[in-house]
């Protein structure tokens, strides 16, 4: 259903899609203009997003764009490791167990610098067998080398993709990428989406230039065995990548909104009172129930704040240290936990604000997890009774 | 068949190079010089963990002809697909081949593998089958031949072998054939022939392994002669489903002919210079003759004319 005609260039459409839906629209303009591959297999609830290219693929609509229909996730990101390493834009997507199944090649992916697109459909592991939102396969790529990042809506889903896409091949970068979204709260929701258009993508995503890619005719051999010491100097640019990404989202967000005016944050995004009593940290769906949250307790006199974690890896620990500077108090919401710990975002947080040498009270809930819904009043309940020293 | 004069001239320009890190008889080195010489400057392979992730060299130094992509254990399938993916949606004229070990085929593999032939991929697939797995210093893998005495078998392996070739023949893929490191014109002329045909091509490769298997450097050939001429190593091309036996092998396919002039039985030969079948079990050896006969007719069916004895 078409909402509006007389749309600017950069909008090809305005439709009520699912987040799955939106997220492979963005993946098929990147994958549209120049030769591409996409290998993958069904898993709830990633399933629509391979459905829908599969389509395109099967209608003609991606005339430069391969199709493998994959035995396993293991093989998925093992044959789009090598369609990188033949030269080419790749792009898979999983979820939960699909993760784990492939997660051999998921370190060797971030740990081998393939620039691949994989948007990762957050959802609880067994057992027992639940497919709604938790956060725990987010956090299982944290420490492989991928970029991370964590959609609040369809649109955001949307651009995050093309932008995703952008960030992993710039050579300066060379990173995977996983791009976030709350099982069934984004995947299977219906939400207004304003769809880029083609002439948008192909002036904001030029064609991917591999550093590297398998030649017969100049023999090299990639991923040999390598020295304790090489390899320390391999994982120390891996770093550099990262760094190196987190000046390029800032170029890359700034010349997205350009044209486009839309703006949900390059490393966060901040809502409410500038200086407020309470913060609270979040990342995903529910930032968006904390932003009513924030407003709730703004009618109750309460000054509260919102920072929602947009871009994970790199970790913005600029960005929290400057929350903590704004907050006087912090609540971490984390839809996942490190077991015999405390939530992964919690306890990052708070390694952020030390290293920043800020000294006020933090707490981390783990709530929502196996896909409870959590809502603003509840979010609401949660910060006033942080203020009051009750939780 | 290749002439030996021509295959020295095309195997001039090397796919493998001198002083690399294989052992001192490595039937491997064997096999990569031959079985990619046809692909020359035309292939790209994917290498799973094996001993040719080992023997390519450490870091920049490099010691194999051919760009190499080394991945995973069970990956190289998939991997290969997606490379030849590439190559398609490029429109270049490349071919990818995956080229691995018989742990990383018979065994952790195997789905991968069983995909990419599902899917006809347009791939070569190289399996190099010593029978065990050597680079981590010699576990029974589902090839290792029944009796055979393994680092996690070491009283010798009680059950049959897996018949990975008929396996993937079961696929309904283009192109099987099984060869030795032992005859290089006919390993060289199968992957020739499987040059022209599109689809998956499955082409197994017996290559003994002097450090696992253990035994003297200078027999590698001489044994893997035996291999052939005892029946455990049948040579074959299956081609659309139909198989054809190689021809300089026929005869040893025959139980009374697996026999050297002296009347000495190729399999005793085979195993009297490993040390793998010190004191193998009586009883399993026998078993190991009736897989090596069971084998070979099961692939009788797969003849043109399945009522005809193979040797005929």
């Amino acid at each position: 259903m078409t909402l509006a005609n007389n749309l600017p260039p950069y909008i090809s459409k305005r439709d009520i899609v699912t987040g799955n839906h939106a997220v492979a629209e963005a993946a098929a303009l990147a994958l549209y203009t120049y030769p591409s591959v996409v290998a993958a297999y069904p898993i709830t609830p990633q399933t629509e997003v391979i459905e829908k290219i599969a389509d395109l693929v099967g209608e003609g609509k991606l005339p430069r764009t391969e199709y493998i229909a994959v035995e396993s996730e293991h093989s998925a990101l093992a044959a789009v490791m090598g369609s990188s390493a033949g030269g080419v834009r790749s792009f898979t997507a999983t979820s939960s167990h699909g993760l784990y199944y492939m997660y051999e090649l998921v370190s060797w992916a971030g740990l081998g610098r393939f620039p691949i697109v994989m948007p990762l459909i957050n959802r609880a592991p067994a057992p027992g067998w639940n497919i709604w939102v938790e956060h725990s396969d987010l956090y299982s790529i944290r420490d492989l080398a991928w970029l991370s990042f964590v959609a609040k809506n369809n649109q955001e889903a949307h651009d995050m993709t093309l932008q995703a896409f952008r960030v992993s091949e710039d050579h300066d970068v060379m990173l995977p990428s996983i791009i976030n979204l709350d099982a069934f709260i984004l995947s299977h929701t219906s939400a207004p989406v304003d769809f880029l258009s083609q002439s948008f993508a192909d002036d904001f995503l030029p064609e991917f230039e591999p550093i590297w890619s398998l030649n017969p005719l100049d023999p090299v051999s990639y991923g040999p065995l390598w020295s304790p010491s090489g390899i320390t100097e391999i994982r120390e640019d891996i770093d550099v990548g990262m760094a190196n990404a987190k000046k390029l989202i800032s170029k890359v967000i700034s010349e997205f909104t350009e044209v486009t005016g839309r703006n949900t944050g390059e490393m966060v995004e901040v809502y409410g009172d500038d200086h407020a009593d309470i913060g609270i940290i979040s990342m995903g769906t529910w930032s968006e129930e904390a932003e009513l949250a924030v407003d709730l307790l703004g009618e109750q006199g309460i000054s509260a704040g919102a920072t929602r974690i947009r871009t994970y890896r790199p970790f913005p620990a600029k960005e929290i240290i400057d929350a903590g500077k704004r907050y006087g108090r912090i609540l971490v919401l984390d839809r996942s936990s490190s077991w015999g710990f405390q939530g992964q975002l919690a306890g990052e947080v708070k390694a952020s604000l030390y290293d920043g040498g800020i000294d006020i009270p933090v707490k981390g809930i783990v709530a929502g997890l196996g896909g409870v819904d959590v809502t603003f009043n509840e979010i609401a309940d949660m910060m006033t009774a942080y203020i009051k020293e009750d939780l | 068949m290749v002439r030996l004069k021509e295959l020295n001239q095309i195997e001039k320009e090397e796919t493998i190079k001198k002083g690399n890190f294989a052992c001192a008889g490595c039937g491997l080195n064997i096999a990569l010089r031959h079985a990619l010489a046809p692909l020359f400057k035309q292939v790209s392979i994917v290498v799973p963990a094996c001993c040719t992730s080992v023997i390519q060299g450490m870091g920049s130094g490099y010691g194999i002809n051919v760009p190499i992509f080394n991945i995973a254990f069970a990956a190289a399938p998939a991997a290969a697909s997606g490379v030849a993916a590439a190559y398609r949606a490029r429109g270049v004229d490349f071919v990818a081949a995956a080229w691995a070990g018989d742990g990383g085929t018979y065994d952790i593999g195997l789905a991968s593998l069983s995909g990419a032939a599902e899917r006809d991929e347009d791939i070569f697939y190289f399996c190099y089958d010593n029978g065990l797995y050597s680079n981590t210093g010699g576990q029974k893998s589902g090839a290792t031949p029944r009796s055979a005495r393994t680092t996690s078998t070491p009283t010798g392996r009680t059950t049959a072998t897996k018949s990975i070739a008929r396996i993937v023949a079961a696929h309904n893929v283009p192109y099987v054939a099984r060869a030795s490191i032992s005859y290089p014109r006919d390993l060289y002329d199968k992957v020739e022939r499987a040059k022209g045909i599109k689809g998956f091509k499955f082409i197994l490769i017996d290559q003994p392994c002097t450090a696992s298997n253990v035994f003297d450097s200078g027999k590698t050939i001489e044994i893997g002669e035996y291999a052939v001429k005892s029946g455990l190593v049948p040579l074959y091309e299956i081609v659309d489903g139909v198989l054809t036996w190689t021809s300089r092998t026929k005869r040893y396919l025959n139980p009374e002919k697996r026999i050297d002039r002296d009347g000495e039985a190729f399999l005793d030969k085979y195993m009297s210079l490993q040390r793998r079948f010190r004191g193998a079990n009586p009883e399993l050896v026998e078993l190991l003759k009736q897989d090596i006969n069971h084998e070979i007719e099961m692939l009788r069916r797969l003849q043109e004319d399945s009522s005809i004895q193979p040797w005929e």
